[in-house]
């Protein structure tokens, strides 16, 4: 049987021939010198973009956050010197944004302006509260709106398919927040169905590594994270859907089931990994936007992630603690973007040409 | 502006009491948990470097100063590291003697040493400076002549000493960590080497929780209350269901609707009481200038740059309309920059200047040269139009935007074309510095002596506190005078000149003084004892906590560990169902395959 579908081509141009270092691993082997280096190349240079950009932004925006930080302390104007100094903002402009590239990399990305912490170690204190929150909703939406999305698609125009499409679109357009408070509502506020904590990532007093603290942790993610799965899934299902009806009508799933292939068979075998290839790029970006958290949902369910660090952050500006997050969450969608644009070659032959 | 660092009076928190003497550790079974939640997030707990008004509220847990906020009054101080204090006679000297036997949480002698070290560095500029040093003004020296004699020398008296609320540090630590390794200072839980009545157990920058212990090595012995957990939200809502359901026993951030709310609820207390050091104002832009070079800044308009156009407006703006409908209630009367908790210092304006009365407003106006014109529009003393007026507002604070849009409404009704501009507090501080406004609505907020705003409306302030560039040489001779004036009775009768010559060149019109809210249950704890005032806050300083007593039902403390056993259970259950589903599904599965064997 041949499927136009994953990776059983070996033949790729300028990899495999005379002469070629046969300590090349496999997968090396299915990409093209050029395909590769233009992949690095293009992220090397979004990333430099990104770093630059990142630096003249924040300044454009309030170009003045020693201000805000003096409010109600700088009494006078050597105070406000004092701060200026401190904050490494007397340097001219260019001066500062020759420190800003040494630190960017060297991996250091300054103090932050607010909370007098290096900019690393506060991303790193906050990246796992988002991260706990963001991902499995990510996961769970992933998985639970591409299997909604192909049993759709495969029943179309059925009943199932009728009610769970108009049941997508409505959690589609529902604001996450608005979703968050309605569940926040009944089931953490109500004093009968309110079983889950009003908010936070852990109780007062319970070692978060024990079981008791990890069991406790889960116990408040339940309703933030459901929230979020609930929304993502949506946008999932209708891509998968879609992408399966445009695959449905291909010769080969006719091949399949004239071979004598069950229905099962041929949606797992030979439908799926072709309608697959549209969620991949979206897959890899979300994936990619769990570090940028939810601001929404973090806000309703007083969780301290990155999405909340990022709002707090733009308040004075806080020009290093705004770099840095702004670099790390540029750069998890750039190497998000190259790693689907490999999945996607791996994928797909064609891409390679 | 409101301040951030010494300001905010009235949600100062700390939750330890002194129900028995030093040692007693058999109370701290019986203290149990208090549980306060509060909206917002600490930045840092370091006293030198931090900004935001809920680590002000933290850092007295942690560390004392020489003195204690009074739960009397604002205008006054009592007792903590310092026992007691003098000032001499000509005021160039004030000595405090601190109590001997202290100790830090690391077991090594807190002493005058410590305490002349904090003053000395926060003396000599850096970041100290910036956050404290208005406690030190004309202070020249600190010394240490022993273990328990503090000693500032003045190069001129100083009306404001001996209050002295800078938190004391470990000399041993922090000569370790100048201002430009600060940000290694270790903050963590196990390293924190403190002085106050309880000690970091969880919590760093940003967190949602921090949680306390009663130490028993502070100066007032162990708390009753043996842990404080402060947990914080993202929204008062959320804080509302929190106190509703039990999860927190005390809250400073419900709103006036929503104490409305709660106030009938069984075991609840919800209530508020004026902020006895704040006002909120309209603001005007009385003339931004580049100091350096004399020439205008910005790009004010012309009318309010002139004191009797401020002045005619005095009566234009409604307070009670502004407290029903913007503040819910929760605004009272106050039409001076000294508010009620400074009531000694506070002077009356004349009954005319205190009305809301528009046809007075536009008959100033009128007899200013702001007349009408055909299309009943109001035109320069100059003939020309008044052109468009803006009024800026931060746009994070409900309360503030309500309130502009009605100022906005009654200037409209004056014949002024105005727009509201809304805009982040960041940004409105960056155009009132810029000097590109005409008027805003904003508030400050202040707790040791009318001093602390007094200064800001001096010309000294331009360009750096002073949100409304206003200058009057009179007024900063008196100004200076008061704070080098020792005698009460004389210095009152100068701050209120000072108020008298604001009110008539009107840089501010103040419109009132605002409420805090708080919440507390009271089925978890008794004995709580509000500060300055009948109904006023409950947490506002250590001594109102040291009547807190938990009930039976706090004293076991269930609320949140009840979460984690719940969580516990739960999950244990679920476990065993997932494990049941997937032995059915592997069950199911290798009937399938066996039956379909059998079907080939």
């Amino acid at each position: 049987m041949t499927s136009p579908s994953i990776s059983t081509a070996t033949h790729v141009d300028g990899l495999v021939g005379p002469g070629f270092p046969h300590r090349r691993s496999r997968l090396a082997g299915r990409f093209s010198r050029r395909f590769v280096l233009t992949q690095f190349a293009g992220s090397a240079c979004a990333l430099m973009f990104v770093i630059v950009v990142n630096f003249f932004l924040f300044r454009v925006i309030n170009p003045h956050p020693e201000r805000t930080l003096g409010r109600g302390k700088a009494r006078t104007a050597e105070d406000l010197e004092e701060i200026r100094r401190r904050l490494g903002l007397d340097e001219s402009l260019w001066m500062q944004f020759g420190k800003y590239l040494k630190q960017v990399f060297t991996g250091d990305f300054g103090v932050s302006f607010q909370y007098s912490k290096p900019v690393p170690d506060l991303i790193g204190e906050r990246v796992w509260p988002t991260l706990l929150l963001v991902l499995p909703a990510t996961v769970l939406s992933i998985w639970l709106g591409s299997r909604l999305g192909s049993r759709q698609a495969w029943k179309h125009g059925g009943r199932f398919d009728r009610s769970t499409s108009a049941f997508a679109t409505v959690l589609y357009s529902m604001p996450e927040w608005w979703l968050g408070l309605l569940l926040f509502m009944v089931f953490a506020a109500n004093p009968v169905f309110g079983v889950f904590p009003i908010g936070g990532l852990h109780s007062p007093g319970v070692a978060p590594m024990s079981v008791e603290g990890v069991a406790d942790t889960i116990w408040h993610l339940v309703l933030p994270t459901t929230t979020l799965t609930v929304t993502y899934l949506a946008e999932y299902s209708m891509i998968m859907r879609s992408s399966m009806l445009d695959v449905m009508g291909e010769d080969y799933l006719l091949t399949g089931r004239a071979k004598g292939l069950s229905d099962r068979q041929v949606l797992h075998r030979h439908a799926l990994p072709n309608a697959r290839l549209p969620m991949t790029t979206l897959i890899a970006l979300n994936l990619a936007f769990t570090v940028g958290g939810a601001i929404t949902i973090e806000t309703v369910f007083s969780i301290p992630g990155l999405g909340l660090l990022t709002s707090e952050a733009m308040r004075i500006p806080d020009l290093p603690l705004l770099q840095g997050l702004f670099l790390v969450f540029s750069a998890a969608v750039v190497v998000a973007n190259m790693v689907a644009n490999f999945i996607y070659a791996l994928q797909d032959p064609r891409v390679k040409a | 502006m409101f301040t951030t660092s010494s300001a905010v009076s009235g949600h100062r928190s700390g939750t330890d009491s002194v129900a028995s003497g030093p040692g007693s550790a058999g109370s701290r079974g019986a203290g149990g948990k208090l549980t306060i939640g509060a909206v917002g997030e600490v930045d840092t707990l370091n006293p030198l470097t931090y900004i935001l008004s809920n680590s002000y509220a933290l850092i007295p847990y942690l560390f004392e100063a020489l003195t204690s906020p009074s739960h009397d009054s604002l205008a006054e101080q009592g007792p903590g590291l310092a026992e007691s204090w003098n000032v001499a006679a000509d005021g160039l000297t004030v000595t405090y003697h601190m109590r001997p036997g202290l100790k830090w949480s690391d077991g090594k002698p807190l002493t005058a040493a410590d305490a002349a070290y904090t003053l000395g560095r926060v003396l000599e500029g850096g970041q100290g400076n910036s956050t404290w040093g208005n406690y030190l003004d004309n202070v020249k020296t600190v010394n240490a002549p022993d273990d328990i004699t503090v000693e500032l020398s003045l190069g001129a008296p100083s009306a404001t000493l001996p209050k002295m609320p800078i938190p004391i540090l470990p000399k041993h630590i922090f000569e370790h960590y100048p201002d430009e390794k600060l940000d290694q200072y270790p903050l963590g839980p196990k390293s924190l080497v403190t002085s106050g009545p309880y000690r970091l157990l969880e919590g760093g920058a940003g967190s949602s929780l921090y949680r306390f212990e009663a130490w028993p090595g502070n100066w007032r012995g162990l708390s009753p209350v043996a842990y404080v957990d402060w947990r914080f939200f993202k929204a008062q809502d959320t804080i509302m269901q929190a106190i509703r359901k039990g999860e927190i026993d005390y809250t400073p951030s419900v709103n006036a609707l929503q104490v409305r709310k709660l106030k009938n609820r069984q075991h609840m207390y919800a209530g508020q009481f004026p902020l006895l050091g704040n006002f909120v104002e309209v603001g005007f832009n009385s003339g931004s200038s580049d100091l350096k070079t004399g020439r205008p800044l910005g790009d004010p308009n012309p009318a309010v740059l002139d004191p009797k156009f401020r002045f005619a407006l005095s009566t234009a703006f409604d307070p009670a309309e502004l407290s029903r409908k913007a503040f819910k209630g929760g605004l009272s009367p106050l039409r001076t920059i000294v508010p009620d908790g400074f009531p000694d210092f506070q002077w009356k304006p004349p009954a005319d200047g205190t009305t809301y009365d528009p046809k007075l407003a536009a008959q100033r106006l009128d007899e200013a040269g702001y007349k009408l014109d055909a299309h009943g529009r109001r035109t320069l003393p100059t003939g020309r139009s008044v052109p468009r007026l803006r009024i800026a507002v931060d746009a994070s604070d409900q309360s503030s935007l309500l309130a502009t849009r009605l100022v906005r409404e009654w200037m409209q009704n004056l014949g002024f074309d105005i727009t509201l501009d809304a805009m982040t507090a960041d940004k409105l501080t960056d155009e009132i510095l810029s000097g590109n406004y005409d008027m805003f609505w904003w508030g400050w907020g202040f707790s040791d002596d009318p001093d602390a705003m007094l200064v800001y409306l001096t010309c000294d302030q331009r360009s750096l506190q002073s949100d409304s560039w206003y200058c009057s040489e009179e007024y900063d001779d008196l100004y200076t005078e008061q704070k080098n004036e020792l005698d009460h009775d004389k210095r009152v009768e100068i701050v209120k000149k000072m108020q008298q010559i604001l009110y008539h060149d009107a840089p501010y019109i103040v419109m009132g003084q605002p409420m805090a809210q708080q919440a507390y249950r009271s089925d978890r704890w008794t004995g709580w004892t509000s500060a300055f005032q009948p109904g006023g806050d409950v947490m506002a300083d250590v001594t109102s906590l040291y009547d807190l007593r938990p009930t039976d039902g706090a004293a076991q403390d269930v609320s949140a560990d009840r979460t984690a056993r719940t969580a516990t259970v739960v999950y244990r259950s679920l476990a065993a169902l997932i494990l049941i589903l997937l032995l059915g599904r592997f069950a199911v599965a290798r009937w399938r395959r066996a039956t379909a064997e059998e079907r080939e």
